[in-house]
């Protein structure tokens, strides 16, 4: 008996909590309905009232079932957490998926919820159709998805809600982000999202005035400006046209995009020590480090391959070295075909483009994959353990790493980052083996599996709406998991489960 | 009477020889899947595309940009302004654009354009006009929205009542 209502007090702490968190995103709806009633887009402003309606009522109907969880806020733990964080993004991606549904630009409703949960984790993929007759509300939905995704929903619900979350930093790093600007989670934030808004502001008045420059008015040049930035700040890789960044046809463009991109692939604690006048950062940083070996070596490897293919040196640096840097740092957006990677890149290309896929930007940033952080400890380690092996028996090693701060490089750090590392290579397996049971070339399969698990959106050719619903499945599952990291979709995983055998055995 | 057969047979003759001109247009034409899959082929050959006119052109000097989608891929077309059709519609939620059958050299890493995967047109043709899309606005559907939007603020005051009550 005792144990039944210990249950049903959790139950009501992820309830309450998710609520706020669908509240606190629910406020969003509100942006495209004055955008498409500004466009005299009248259908899209009711599709996003409606969704607006249905998410209000979930989250408030889910704070109405655990308002108890008010006066017991000390029981909020680390488990908690973890589910809050992972129940948020998957009610929420049903619930987002809504106006994409009602535009009917969509052949079914698991392929929204595939569009919504490639925003949210900034992967970037899509099976929308006809993108170049969507409704600028629509359009401007996917971009905004794809950068609150990319800073963090509980993010951004703790940054406003953060009264009535009290067990705040569980949440917070049940989300994937960790680190600690300020002493207080709801500082840090804040402080997350004051960074993303100073860079939106430049980034966008940026891509404005070179989307004016390039021939574009100033009206459907600000339209980009903002969706292209809210993309490459959040690594996503959503554009607001079907052709990506094929369609501005523009050097400028691109590199405002690669250093946007290359911002928001970089740790918001980087970006908070640059702020406060901590330079040197930038030098010391493992992840910085990290980053710039593999994205040199990377490049210069498919540039040295593909050099036959290009003409120039402008139309190498273009084609090849502005694609492996959109994969490094998880964006994807793209300036070359997707069957080009396949057809013309050749298995070299393609092997190289899946292993930046797979290794992605920094931690607690906007990017996805392995993330650098953990590359930089684990080449560390292997390094630290061949020093030891040749040093005397008697010496005692002690290694060290810097990031943002020096921290000593022991057995338990390692054993977090290899065990992520090996979460994510065994989703990318999957991916691989379900993809070529499917009848994908291995190519295909792993070019997809790698875009998918390292939320970076880059295809080839394989994601349309034809693709089987096993792989839709299965990408869905990739994204999310690859995203959150797996410890917080684990632990949900984990309370369902055994809720469900606590009733089985109730039952018997 | 010999001579008017022998004019008949001569149209008869320039006519077929037309027809059979029309259909080997038709076969050089090509989608923009088929230029990419097998743009090795076609690099720097003359190619003709069809296909609606996507977003605004975009001025570059003396050229233009021109973006167009066949249904199935989009491919970027620069082009001379002065041979620029006087295109009225542009593909966009509000429109759908004019149908152009475009005619030019196409590369497959183009040296004047960084690399890109274009089409340098030379002449450029309007098939069809395009026309405003109408988007009609169901009652049925407002009032689906009005519906659940009172249902969401109802349980939204709902709530806060009940919370408060427990506060008191």
């Amino acid at each position: 008996m005792y144990n039944d209502k210990i249950r049903w007090v959790h139950l009501k702490i992820v309830m309450y909590y998710t609520g706020w968190v669908i509240v606190g995103i629910s406020f969003l709806f509100l942006i495209p309905v004055m955008v498409s009633a500004f466009c005299k887009e009248w259908s899209v402003v009711w599709d996003f009232v409606t969704s607006f309606g249905i998410c209000e009522a979930t989250g408030f109907s889910m704070i109405w079932f655990g308002h108890e969880t008010k006066e017991i806020k000390s029981m909020v733990q680390w488990k908690h957490g973890y589910v809050i964080a992972a129940f948020s993004w998957l009610v929420l991606t049903i619930l987002c998926a809504v106006p994409y549904q009602l535009s009917g630009h969509m052949n079914s409703f698991l392929d929204a919820c595939f569009d919504v949960m490639s925003g949210f984790t900034t992967t970037g993929v899509f099976l929308l159709q006809d993108l170049d007759h969507l409704s600028n509300g629509l359009n401007l939905w996917r971009h905004i998805l794809t950068f609150v995704g990319g800073q963090g929903m509980v993010v951004l619900a703790l940054s406003v809600l953060v009264k009535e979350i009290r067990g705040a930093y569980k949440i917070y790093v049940g989300e994937a982000k960790d680190i600690e600007l300020v002493p207080n989670v709801k500082g840090t934030a804040q402080l997350i999202w004051k960074i993303s808004l100073a860079y939106l502001l430049v980034g966008t008045f940026a891509l404005w005035i070179a989307g004016i420059v390039i021939g574009m008015d100033p009206w459907r040049a600000l339209f980009h400006g903002f969706c292209v930035f809210a993309s490459s700040w959040s690594t996503g890789g959503f554009a607001p046209n079907y052709q990506n960044m094929m369609f501005y046809h523009s050097f400028l463009y691109e590199m405002i995009t690669v250093v946007i991109m290359i911002a928001g692939s970089l740790n918001f604690g980087l970006h908070y020590a640059i702020w406060k006048g901590k330079r040197k950062e930038v030098m010391k940083n493992i992840e910085v480090q990290s980053f710039f070996i593999t994205a040199t070596v990377s490049c210069v490897m498919v540039a040295v391959a593909l050099s036959r293919q290009f003409p120039d040196a402008i139309a190498l640096f273009r084609r090849v070295i502005y694609n492996v840097l959109s994969a490094h740092t998880t964006t994807g957006f793209g300036n070359v075909y997707a069957r080009q990677f396949i057809k013309d890149w050749g298995d070299f290309g393609v092997t190289i483009m899946v292993i930046v896929m797979l290794i992605g930007g920094s931690a607690c940033s906007t990017a996805g994959g392995i993330k650098g952080l953990r590359v930089g400890i684990m080449a560390k380690g292997l390094i630290a353990d061949i020093k030891r092996m040749l040093a005397p028996d008697k010496k005692v090693m002690v290694f060290k790493y810097h990031h943002i701060k020096d921290y000593t490089l022991d057995d338990g750090v390692l054993k977090a980052s290899l065990t992520i590392c090996v979460c994510y290579l065994i989703t990318f397996g999957v991916g691989v083996m379900i993809g070529t049971a499917c009848g994908f070339s291995l190519a295909d399969s792993a070019f997809e599996a790698a875009s998918v698990t390292g939320n970076v959106g880059l295809s080839g050719g394989m994601t349309t709406t034809d693709l089987p619903v096993i792989l839709k499945i299965y990408d869905i599952a990739a994204m999310y998991l690859g995203r959150l990291e797996f410890l917080s979709v684990f632990a949900l995983i984990g309370t369902i489960i055994g809720g469900v055998k606590n009733k089985c055995k109730r039952k018997n | 009477m010999q001579a008017k057969k022998l004019i008949i047979t001569f149209a008869a003759l320039i006519m077929l020889w037309n027809l059979s001109e029309m259909r080997l247009e038709a076969k050089d034409q090509l989608n923009i899947n088929q230029l990419i899959e097998e743009s090795q082929l076609y690099d720097q050959k003359e190619v003709s595309i069809s296909g609606e006119v996507i977003g605004k052109p975009m001025n570059r000097g003396e050229y233009v940009w021109l973006n167009i989608n066949d249904g199935q891929n989009a491919i970027g077309i620069s082009v001379l302004k002065k041979e620029l059709p006087d295109i009225r519609y542009y593909g966009s939620y509000h429109e759908k654009g004019d149908q152009v059958m475009v005619t030019g050299i196409f590369f497959k890493a183009c040296k004047q354009h960084g690399g890109e995967t274009d089409i340098h047109g030379t002449t450029i043709q309007i098939l069809q006009k395009g026309e405003k899309i109408p988007h009609t606005v169901s009652i049925s559907k407002v009032i689906i929205a009005i519906s659940f939007l009172l249902v969401g603020v109802g349980i939204a005051i709902g709530t806060y009542q009940t919370i408060n009550k427990k506060k008191n």
